[in-house]
């Protein structure tokens, strides 16, 4: 652990158990804690000043060095693992743990009876809004902030820097291998082996897409390197997450989201400002007195509604289409679209999206030919039926339709929307045999979406039911800086894929006078496909 | 023939591959490999074709439950096996990777296969999109996993006994450090030159000879010697990782893109998307610790089975629960 550079390694100790797999993070810790303890005994009444220097000296001395500790603290790799590790532990709690708001609390308080309390106290039915993991967050991103920064220039320098190397250096390489360019030790003969050997290698770089640079000092001095561009790569990855986080950040303190439920022909306003405000539900992103967001003036007109069925099944829902307008304050209308899940409408940073639907009540109809909304409104035995009075037929007898509705997803059984539509005069209803002991059905008509029959005389169209749209409106700000960080996020994660490769060749003389040509590789990653390409880096050599 | 008829020539497919991997184990002759690595293929082939008449079917892309998911991750992890073996040619991975797809498409045929029609939330281009990514990514994970396992089985089995060429992730390989200053380049503790090639007819080229390589580079990387080292398992579950990674990562973006579009919210902390969140961090860990060079490669490989286990969770575990937005894939 290199207790060496410990004062008190024994109280390093204690703090750190996790020192063997990080050694880096706890030296840093480790000076960081030993620093504090030098403060304090500094600001200590107690404690003599040491030497000519002063108190505040001595003070804002180990304070620079306490930041510059702090900084190097947040920007290790070793940080970056314990905080992945704990994010990744937190999340995980937040997914094995009922959440506030996925699961009803009623149901979380009677699952943990007596340790709700303790539990809740900890903030593990709220994992991701708990103060301690939006402070595992934040710490996150001033690791990923500092980190990035701090790696950035070397990482840069390593894709850009042309780096040359003596024999002597690559002989004392532990990735290198060495070829002598043959038996000749005339200088001549050697310098011609010498030349051949070269422009074969010059031939097998570009071949294999390498860039090659000599040494200006030193011509006899390679340095051969592709894919540099993907040192950028986690960088890129880092400076995208960043980004991402500022964009959350904005959006919760200037978004907002509501909910409508609608009807068609129905108009409101999507302003939360006084007595206009008649949204179902309106929520900023954070609470209101933080709040820096505005909601437009604009209002939505509900134009139609329909729910669409697979035709070859019709209790399954293929799609909803809501034709919306949405309106300026002086009734201008600004756009009209017709929205479905998946294709919302969008306006600005303001977006409406089909999120549910919900009967009215209403059965749209047709009655001889003439459109009418038959209300569901009574109560028949125990069901609600719709009633309507069709006037008298040519014995003056009067009649009415009652009319029974079927909806899929809402009464059980149903295979199809359907009306049972019955006729009722003052003999009862048509069709019924009053004096019969065996119970008989009376006269009635069984109709799904679009069809038509007659009863009694009444030619009875079944249109379809008659659904509100309930409607998500959600204001997001930030979601162009959003996309562009992931964006980069993208870019970033994919050049990582990719790694750079490095070679270089020095051409000397050994001992024996013979032409040599050293070579040291070395690669970030993708280790055994660049030792295979070494592998025919050494044919060409031999073949030449 | 029917799409459940190409399932299941793939099944006897892969079970003939199986059985040649299998001998390949006990004897590393090149024709062996071949023909485990051609029956691969074309149970892979066979898989891409009932999956292709089942889309045509359903006249939507076949990827909406359990079944056709499970049948798309077995599709991705012939491919990354088939590319990876064709390219490492390493020996021990083919078996365990044949028995667990075998496994897996034998547990696919027990799941519902019947088709429904899509619900309006999945019909969308970005079903085809996101969904893909996020299970070929799946699929590069499980393969890390087989790759680990082989290292670990390896590593305890063998090579700690001999312990050499073992210490620190991608140290003494060709390099890894994160500021590319030569440091690695440095210190030579000693240096015994052992391999000499025979110079070729008139070439000048006398011998090559490595100064000190962690792995031979004759060309072949000695991947068909009788005792295959264990490095080259843990350095095939580094690049599974880092393909896996980011494609996982973009997946999650897409989803988030997608789910903006659907639901009006990129990020709903809905059970799968943080279990996905919790796969990707703990890979995250894994690749974070590769870079810091501080972490025996046997460390790693354990990260790497940790990662896999997550992996399975949010695939599997979260679908048998059926909870959140994501309870398409729901079981039954």
């Amino acid at each position: 652990m290199g207790s060496k550079s410990f004062h008190k390694p024994e109280a390093a100790a204690v703090i750190f158990a996790s020192g063997r797999l990080f050694p880096d993070f706890v030296l840093t810790a480790n000076r960081l804690f030993i620093l504090m303890i030098e403060m304090t005994a500094k600001a200590s009444p107690i404690q003599e000043p040491v030497g000519k220097v002063s108190f505040s000296e001595g003070f804002m001395a180990s304070l620079g060095e306490m930041i510059e500790t702090v900084l190097s603290c947040f920007r290790s790799v070793q940080l970056a693992i314990i905080l992945l590790s704990l994010l990744t532990i937190a999340t995980l709690f937040g997914v094995l743990m009922p959440q506030e708001g996925l699961v009803e609390l009623a149901d979380i308080k009677r699952q943990f009876g007596a340790n709700y309390r303790i539990f809740n106290a900890m903030g593990l039915f709220s994992v991701y809004s708990s103060s301690w993991f939006l402070t595992l967050q934040a710490l996150f991103f001033f690791n990923l902030l500092i980190g990035s920064f701090k790696w950035l220039k070397p990482a840069w320098l390593a894709g850009t820097r042309k780096i040359y190397l003596a024999s002597a250096h690559i002989q004392a390489s532990p990735n290198a291998f060495e070829a002598i360019l043959g038996a000749s030790t005339s200088s001549e003969a050697s310098s011609a082996e010498t030349n051949q050997v070269q422009t074969v290698l010059k031939t097998w770089l570009k071949r294999h897409r390498y860039r090659l640079f000599q040494n200006p000092a030193n011509t006899s001095q390679w340095y051969a390197t592709k894919g540099s561009w993907s040192r950028l790569g986690p960088h890129i990855a880092h400076i995208g997450i960043l980004l991402m986080i500022i964009a959350s950040v904005y959006g919760t303190f200037t978004g907002f989201k509501a909910q409508e439920l609608a009807k068609p022909g129905d108009v409101f306003s999507l302003s939360n400002q006084g007595a206009s405000h008649d949204l179902d539900f309106f929520k900023p992103n954070i609470n209101e007195t933080y709040w820096l967001g505005q909601t437009p003036d604009w209002k939505v007109k509900v134009n139609d509604f329909r729910v669409q069925y697979y035709p070859q099944k019709p209790d399954t829902v293929q799609q909803y289409y809501a034709d919306l307008s949405v309106l300026s304050s002086d009734g201008r209308e600004l756009k009209r679209e017709k929205i479905s899940v998946n294709h919302p409408l969008q306006l600005g940073d303001l977006t409406i999206y089909q999120a549910a639907y919900d009967p009215t009540g209403n059965m749209l109809v047709k009655i001889n030919g003439q459109a009418r909304k038959l209300k569901v409104d009574t109560q028949f035995e125990d069901r609600k039926v719709a009633m309507l009075d069709v006037g008298p037929d040519a014995t003056g007898n009067d009649r009415m339709l009652i009319v029974f509705p079927f909806i899929v997803q809402q009464d059980a059984g149903t295979d199809a929307n359907k009306i049972v539509v019955f006729m009722k005069t003052k003999n009862g209803f048509l069709g019924a045999d009053a004096d019969s002991k065996i119970a008989k059905m009376p006269d009635n008509l069984r109709l799904r979406e679009g069809q038509s029959g007659r009863l009694g005389g009444v030619e009875v169209t079944f249109l379809r039911p008659e659904f509100a749209t309930g409607l998500q409106i959600k204001k997001a700000p930030e979601v162009p800086l959003m996309y562009l960080s992931y964006l980069i996020i993208a870019v970033g994660a994919l050049m990582c894929v990719f790694s750079q490769r490095m070679i270089w060749f020095s051409f000397d003389h050994n001992q024996q006078a013979q032409a040599r040509l050293s070579v040291a590789y070395k690669t970030n990653k993708g280790r055994l496909s660049f030792l295979k390409e070494l592998g025919t880096l050494q044919q060409v050599i031999q073949k030449a | 023939m029917g799409e459940l008829n190409w399932v299941y020539t793939a099944l006897t497919l892969l079970v003939v591959s199986l059985v040649f991997y299998a001998i390949r184990l006990a004897n590393p002759r090149k024709i062996f490999h071949e023909f485990a690595w051609g029956a691969m293929l074309l149970s892979m082939l066979c898989l891409v074709v009932s999956l292709v008449i089942r889309s045509k079917t359903a006249q939507y892309f076949a990827l909406s439950n359990m079944y056709e998911s499970m049948l798309v991750v077995c599709i991705g992890m012939q491919l990354a096996f088939l590319c990876f073996d064709r390219w490492f040619k390493v020996r021990a991975l083919g078996f365990p990777a044949a028995l667990l797809l075998l496994g897996a498409i034998l547990y696919d045929l027990t799941l519902p296969t019947d088709i429904k029609p899509l619900q309006p939330a999945l019909q969308s281009y970005w079903r085809s999109i996101h969904v893909p990514i996020i299970l070929l990514s799946y699929a590069l994970f499980t393969l890390a996993f087989l790759s680990s396992v082989v290292y670990l089985l390896k590593y305890y089995w063998v090579d700690r006994k001999t312990e050499a060429g073992h210490s620190v992730a991608a140290r003494g390989s060709a390099g890894g450090n994160l500021d590319g200053s030569l440091d690695r380049l440095a210190p030579l503790a000693s240096s015994t030159p052992q391999l000499a090639m025979a110079a070729a007819g008139a070439s000048p080229v006398s011998s090559i000879k490595p100064l000190h390589a962690p792995l031979s580079i004759d060309g072949t990387i000695a991947y068909d010697q009788q005792h295959e080292h264990s490095n080259i398992y843990d350095e095939l579950t580094y690049r599974c990782v880092a393909f896996g990674f980011p494609l996982l990562a973009v997946g999650i973006i897409l989803g988030g893109i997608w789910a903006n579009e659907a639901w009006g919210n990129y990020w709903s902390w809905d059970p799968k998307e943080s279990m996905s969140l919790v796969t990707l961090l703990g890979y995250g860990v894994y690749l974070h610790m590769r870079v810091n060079q501080a972490h025996h490669t046997r460390v790693l490989a354990w990260v790497s089975v940790i990662g896999f286990i997550l992996m399975l969770i949010t695939y599997f575990g979260v679908n048998l629960m059926g909870l959140g937005l994501h309870s398409y894939g729901k079981i039954g």
